[in-house]
């Protein structure tokens, strides 16, 4: 780590500017981080002074002020048609996972009562598995 | 308010073609940029600012940029403008010309009735 990088007002800077910049996707950030970092070290000397140190942030500009304006130059966010559609496929996933997870389930509560073919519960427990992945799959997906 | 507004989007809208402009004599790194333009002022309002527009501007296939490291210095990200970014910025500096004049045009005119106003 450079000498400015262990100052403590430009590390107070930049842990605000990585709070502010969680908002914007993982490789934005990383670089817009690296380009904040290049300008501070272009602007200050080697072991320049607190005062000259402040001076040089204020310039720069709060992060929220650059992460707005990021934020403002960026495309806009995919809740569009494809995305809707997209969220509605997972949810009727989900759902007639649910009901086959359910419909499958039941020959093996059967058993109790009377005897059932042994393919069957084979074949019951294979449609369960399908089931049971593609139901927390699309929960997965329909969390992110 | 209003009149701060408006200048908000006037710089808004002619940073971008600006940046273009520089680039067109050689490519800059970002804090060369922000020194060039706060020699005619106005234009930025904080200098951080810079980066968000150059990404932009970069996205939109005017600006092409790539990390070089000097000596001992941390690396620098230097912009160099593209084809289509020289068009651009021609363009812009086509369209200023007629949009500044006709806007000095217009205010030109206000004076005059002002004055009218104020003799009735």
């Amino acid at each position: 780590m450079s000498s400015f990088e262990n100052n403590p007002s430009v590390k107070k800077y930049m842990s605000f500017f990585d709070e502010q910049a969680k908002v914007l996707p993982r490789s934005r950030q990383v670089t817009l981080r690296a380009e904040i970092l290049s300008h501070i070290s272009a602007l200050l000397p080697e072991n320049a002074e607190p005062e000259a140190v402040s001076v040089a942030l204020r310039q720069l500009g709060s992060p929220v002020e650059i992460v707005s304006q990021e934020l403002e130059m960026s495309p806009e966010p995919t809740t569009t048609k494809g995305g809707r559609a997209d969220r509605v496929a997972l949810v009727v996933i989900a759902v007639l996972a649910t009901i086959w997870l359910g419909l499958a389930g039941t020959p093996l509560l059967l058993t109790t009562i009377a005897p059932t073919p042994g393919w069957l519960l084979i074949a019951c427990g294979f449609v369960m598995i399908i089931s049971a992945v593609a139901l927390v799959m699309s929960l997965r997906r329909l969390r992110h | 308010m209003a009149q701060n507004t408006a200048s908000t989007q006037l710089r808004r809208g002619v940073i971008g073609p600006c940046i273009l402009v520089l680039l067109c004599s050689g490519p800059r790194y970002g804090l060369q940029l922000v020194r060039e333009l706060d020699e005619v002022g106005g234009l930025l309002t904080s200098q951080g600012t810079i980066y968000p527009l150059l990404n932009r501007l970069q996205e939109s296939g005017f600006v092409t940029s790539q990390w070089e490291v000097e000596s001992d210095e941390r690396p620098k990200r230097y912009y160099q403008i593209t084809q289509a970014g020289r068009e651009e910025a021609e363009t812009f500096k086509r369209d200023w010309g007629h949009f500044t004049q006709s806007v000095a045009t217009l205010l030109d005119q206000l004076p005059t009735k002002n004055t009218d106003e104020e003799t009735k």
